[in-house]
């Protein structure tokens, strides 16, 4: 705004000051200088009229009588007419006011010719008269007097010397008589003095007829009208003049408000064009700060793509340096990573959108490849140079992050197989594709049978190598169009896709468990493998993703149940089972709240008959499923965590019923109550189990604990605290099922373990099976050395017991069973004791 | 407009400048004019010669050149030189001039030395400037009988003449110019130091005592009254035969060229009126008198005191102003070319 009204102002007043200083200026001037040479000329010829005058009166009066003088001055006063004539002719209105000047000067040079000539004649004839009248007078004879020419001669002398002074006006006439009168009388003279008379009126006559003559001219000369026309020509021109002056004055003084504003402007452009060269100059280097302390490397080229201007960064970036790189092509970068195609587009892009960005691999000087982010920029300099402006940055580090997130995110750090995502991902694609070309696609859960041991007793470091060693085993036995990925933990799982059907399948599923069962060589230990396999298939067993994963899990437990490193497929029977299962779960969820649980008790008699204990039983009579065997239910509460409520309510009634019947019936009777793997697992068991004894007031040692041995090996170190913790309780400590599991004596020892209850299956046989009697005798010899007392379930029958009492001779046994009795309910047996008191008689059920 | 050039500001300066220098520093136009100062007259009646002039040397050369240049004449004949031959008198010495193919004037040439200082120049005084008398010759029919035109024609043919022309005026060659450059040649043609201006100067020695007595008789007698000025002579016209009727006097008939500047005015008063000569070289330009009839100096003293002053002098005056007359030569300028 403020630079568009100065631009204005300046453009009008540089109009002004052209049209000023061009036009009206030089016109005034003109004209103003055209008058001033009239004036001076005017002025000129006036002093030179005056000079001119005083000459003539001198001549005239003969204090000179040189004409060179005069003439010059004629001479030049004409000049000065003649100029004055022509210059004032081309003045508007001024000519006319010379014209009447020329006319009064008209014929004064004729007049100075005729003045000098008779101004001439007049003095000399003035002189020889009077010269000569003198002598003439001086040489009369007394008869010459006579005439009386003595006196007339003297008066005619006075005469003409008053007419020569310019006086002798009136004397003409006087003069002229005389003349005649003394021509006449020359008649009466000789010869001689007649000439001489005549001589001397010759010269009387010049001087009488020149001298009044002589004088008017003079006059003339002298008082000529023309200097009044002269003063007015002047006084007009002056008037002129003036005028012109004025306008000149009036121009100057514009040119010069308009020169000042133009020094105004122009002090004021100047400073701002310092303050903008500055300011650019400021630009300028703060540009070039910022360009060469950029972090990103910027690359400038011509038109032609060679390089001009490279900034410290970028050579960083490619290893060249600034003289290495000025002048060349950016193609010494190029790396060949990316086809032609690709600069093609790029040139295509700059060219159509002035600029382009992108990922480009290209190499440094080194040779060593790099990927930079770029972009490229055309610009247009103000001189019009178009260049092309690049901008990158080396981003190969963050690519290979990039590249390692991604793996993170999709493979298993630790076997680099693909991890759950990448699993699901690969399942979907695959079950998609199966659907499409209607083929067979077969899923394997693997799940390894002693991983737990080896990451408890070795360290995970061992079950790192482990898991690492399986996934190479299993990499090695599949297809490449398979996939192998680990969920997590030790379970890994597989992708056939285009299967035959189960034959295929078994035979690859056969050979994964020899290969997984030979033995690892882990920390120079050779830890022995195995592993379970869990078999299902599309579409045979389920359409999508969840169903396949589900059955296979399935059929894998059941491997697992069905005695490890073997396989299962997924069968109909087992997805009842499941089904089940469910069915158990959200009824036993009702159960304690409905009263569907309850205890059982069952009577421990030892040798001598006398009751010493009962083992209290958990039985489960549901409205819906009807009576349910704990087999069946406390795994399913186990994995629901239903077992933990379920346990409390087991161990309490229990202890409750125990402490009521001590009081009322035997006082030293022992409850025996089992124990889940998930309820030892529990680690405020000990807690809980004192504060329950403290509650009821019952003594730790009225009441034992059953585990089964693969309970308590499953975490030996574990397991050792608790049962110390519940040993100090005073509590007694059974080990349930004792000879199905995997069990160590010395370990059984070094657990302070009070019982060994021998399973029923060695007992069925017993008396009758040889097998049967060697394993039950040497049972009770074993726990016989270590101390330990034996529990016999299941015993039904005479022989049995017999042959117990038989083998176990005088270190005694306890026994327990239908035998003596089945598991009563509270009441029930309540009237047991009321029937058989202490001692038990013992009614056998069977005979 | 941060980074470009500041035309305004350029444009600015420049008008500023030059509106100042233009208008405020310089002084209004021509005022000077041509004013040739003229000296006080010394009051005598007659002034001795400058001793140089001051002139422009490359016009005096080219005034010379063409003074001497027969391509002034119609047929190529007859330069100015030729009547005014400037080793002798600055005339021919005949009692008329003789023109173009032989064809003879009525009037004795006039001298050209000193002709600078006439008021008027020819006997008429019909030129006022020695640059209007140029033309008077170059187209008289009885002498040159050329014109302008053809001079100028003939001189522009000439490469030398067309430099020197160029060289002075930077123009080619025009009437005007010529005029001029011969008008500034015959002004540098001076014969000064004569011994006559030697004594005016104040050297008493320079006349005899005889010439003494002639300067004496020449101021007594009137002769002054005429024949005064620098150029003793030749600053106004007067009547020959004052005192007495000199023409009827005369054993031939009238002549045009006896009316005299009555020719040129034709004004009653000015018949037989006549510009008075020089006397300067008075001794070496006989001939004498407007038609060349006087042979001997003497004699035209004789004539001059009985028709002028009406004085008829004895042989002894006679003599002396013959003496005072041949004081008046001075040195001559350097002839030819």
């Amino acid at each position: 705004m403020n630079t568009r009204m100065l631009k204005l102002g300046l453009l009008v007043t540089i109009v002004v000051t052209l049209g000023l200083a061009l036009v009206l200026l030089p016109e005034v001037t003109a004209g103003l200088n055209r008058h001033e040479n009239l004036r001076a000329r005017a002025e000129r010829l006036h002093m030179a009229e005056s000079r001119f005058r005083e000459l003539v009166i001198g001549l005239r009066h003969g204090v000179s009588n040189n004409y060179d003088e005069g003439n010059a001055w004629m001479q030049q006063i004409s000049a000065y007419r003649a100029r004055l004539s022509e210059d004032s002719s081309r003045v508007k209105g001024l000519g006319m006011m010379f014209e009447p000047y020329m006319e009064k000067v008209q014929g004064q040079e004729a007049l100075w010719e005729a003045f000098k000539l008779q101004n001439a004649l007049v003095r000399n004839s003035l002189r020889y008269f009077q010269s000569d009248a003198q002598q003439f007078v001086l040489e009369l004879s007394v008869l010459d007097q006579g005439l009386n020419l003595h006196h007339e001669i003297l008066a005619l002398n006075n005469a003409l010397f008053l007419m020569a002074l310019g006086e002798g006006n009136n004397e003409s006439v006087v003069v002229k008589n005389r003349l005649l009168s003394l021509r006449d009388k020359a008649s009466y003279l000789d010869e001689q003095q007649a000439h001489e008379l005549s001589r001397l009126l010759g010269h009387a006559s010049i001087v009488s007829q020149y001298a009044p003559v002589l004088e008017a001219q003079m006059r003339q000369l002298v008082h000529g009208e023309g200097r009044t026309v002269l003063m007015k020509f002047a006084e007009v021109n002056h008037a002129m003049l003036q005028n012109k002056q004025l306008r000149a004055g009036r121009y100057r003084t514009v040119l010069l408000a308009s020169v000042v504003f133009l020094l105004l402007a122009l002090l004021f452009l100047g400073l701002r064009y310092m303050e903008s060269l500055r300011s650019r100059a400021r630009e300028l280097s703060l540009a070039g700060t910022v360009f060469d302390s950029s972090q990103q490397g910027i690359v400038v080229t011509n038109e032609q793509g060679d390089i001009v201007r490279v900034n410290p960064a970028f050579c960083h970036i490619t290893g060249y340096s600034e003289e290495e790189l000025l002048g060349k092509n950016p193609r010494v970068l190029k790396s060949g990573e990316q086809d032609k195609d690709y600069y093609r587009a790029m040139w295509q892009s700059l060219k159509e959108c002035g600029r382009w960005q992108g990922e480009m691999t290209n190499r440094k000087k080194s040779g060593e490849h790099y990927v930079q982010w770029g972009n490229i920029d055309a610009v247009t300099t103000e001189e019009g140079d178009r260049l092309f402006v690049g901008i990158v940055s080396d981003i190969s580090e963050l690519v290979t992050t990039r590249e390692r997130l991604a793996t993170l995110a999709y493979f298993d750090t630790l076997t680099s197989l693909p991890n759950r995502v990448l699993f699901r991902d690969r399942l979907l694609h695959t079950l998609a594709q199966s659907r499409r070309e209607q083929v067979r696609t077969a899923l394997i859960f693997i799940d390894l049978d002693n991983f737990k041991t080896v990451n408890d007793t070795l360290g995970h470091a061992a079950g790192d190598e482990m898991l690492r060693e399986v996934a190479v085993r299993l990499q090695r036995r599949i297809r490449d169009s398979d996939t192998v990925a680990r969920l997590g933990g030790d379970e890994f799982v597989l992708i056939l896709m285009d299967v035959t059907g189960p034959e295929e399948v078994a035979r690859l599923a056969e050979e994964i468990i020899l290969a997984l069962s030979v033995s690892y060589r882990i920390a120079d230990i050779d830890v022995p493998g195995g592993a379970s396999l869990g078999i299902s298939f599309y579409p045979d067993d389920g359409e999508d993703m969840d169903a396949l994963m589900k059955h296979a899990d399935v059929a894998m437990y059941r491997a697992k149940e069905s005695g490890r490193n073997t396989y299962q497929f997924f069968t109909s029977e087992m997805a009842t089972n499941v089904a089940d299962a469910l069915r158990i779960e959200s009824s036993l969820q009702q159960a304690l709240a409905l009263g569907e649980l309850s205890m059982y008790y069952q009577p421990q008699i030892d040798a001598s008959g006398r009751l010493v204990g009962v083992e209290a039983l958990i039985r489960w009579h549901s409205a819906e499923l009807g009576w349910v065997l704990p087999d069946r239910f406390i795994p399913i509460a186990e994995k629901s965590g239903l077992i933990g409520v379920l346990g409390d309510f087991a161990l309490r009634e229990s202890c409750r019923q125990c402490v009521a019947w001590r009081k009322q019936y035997v006082p030293d009777l022992r409850i025996s109550v089992n124990l889940s793997g998930a309820q030892f697992r529990n680690e405020s068991l000990a807690e809980h189990v004192a504060t329950l004894l403290h509650e009821l007031q019952l003594p730790g040692s009225a009441l034992e604990l059953e585990i089964t041995e693969t309970v308590v090996m499953e975490d030996v170190a574990r397991g050792k605290a608790i049962l110390l913790a519940l040993k100090k309780l005073g509590c007694r400590l059974a080990i349930d099922d004792f000879g199905t599991g995997y069990s160590s004596l010395a370990y059984l020892k070094r657990f302070s373990v009070d019982v060994l209850k021998i399973d029923k299956s060695f007992i069925d046989g017993l008396g009758v099976e040889s097998d049967d009697t060697a394993v039950a005798e040497a049972i009770l010899s074993l726990a016989h050395s270590l101390n330990l007392e034996v529990v016999a379930e299941g015993v039904e029958t005479r022989i049995q017991l017999d042959t117990l009492k038989r083998l176990a001779g005088d270190s005694g046994f306890t026994a327990q069973g239908f035998y003596f009795s089945p598991p009563l309910p509270a009441q029930e047996f309540e009237k047991w004791l009321q029937n058989h008191g202490r001692k038990a008689t013992v009614t056998p059920l069977f005979t | 407009m941060p980074y470009r050039t500041p035309i305004f500001l350029i444009i600015a300066v420049g008008l500023t400048v030059w509106a100042l220098w233009g208008h405020f520093m310089s002084p209004s136009a021509e005022m000077a004019m041509p004013v040739s100062e003229i000296p006080a007259s010394s009051g005598q009646q007659v002034t001795p010669l400058p001793l140089q002039v001051s002139l422009d040397p490359a016009k005096v050369r080219l005034g010379r050149q063409l003074f001497h240049d027969p391509r002034l004449s119609r047929d190529n004949t007859i330069s100015c030189a030729f009547c005014h031959d400037l080793r002798t008198g600055g005339m021919d010495s005949q009692a008329h001039a003789v023109g173009i193919d032989g064809r003879v004037g009525e009037l004795n040439s006039p001298t050209v030395f000193n002709s600078g200082f006439n008021f008027r120049q020819f006997w008429d005084g019909r030129a006022s400037t020695l640059e209007e008398q140029a033309a008077g010759p170059v187209h008289s029919p009885i002498e040159m009988d050329s014109s302008w035109e053809q001079v100028i024609d003939k001189l522009t043919q000439d490469p030398v003449y067309l430099k020197a022309f160029d060289a002075i005026w930077g123009e080619p060659v025009k009437a005007q110019h010529i005029q001029s450059a011969l008008a500034t040649f015959q002004r540098s043609l001076i014969t000064p130091n004569a011994p006559f201006d030697r004594f005016l100067r104040g050297d008493s020695k320079a006349l005899s005592e005889e010439a003494h007595r002639g300067w004496d008789l020449f101021r007594n007698m009137g002769c002054i009254s005429c024949h005064q000025g620098v150029n003793i002579g030749g600053n106004m016209f007067a009547n020959l035969g004052v005192m007495g009727d000199y023409f009827s006097d005369l054993d031939r008939p009238l002549r045009p060229s006896d009316m005299g500047r009555y020719n040129v005015t034709g004004h009653d008063a000015d018949r037989h009126l006549f510009k008075v000569p020089s006397l300067r070289n008075i001794a070496r330009t006989a001939p004498y008198f407007h038609d060349g009839s006087v042979e001997s100096l003497g004699e035209a003293v004789e004539i001059m005191a009985r028709y002028q002053l009406g004085v008829l002098i004895d042989e002894s005056d006679r003599d002396a102003l013959l003496a005072f007359l041949n004081t008046l030569n001075g040195d001559m300028p350097e002839a030819g070319l």
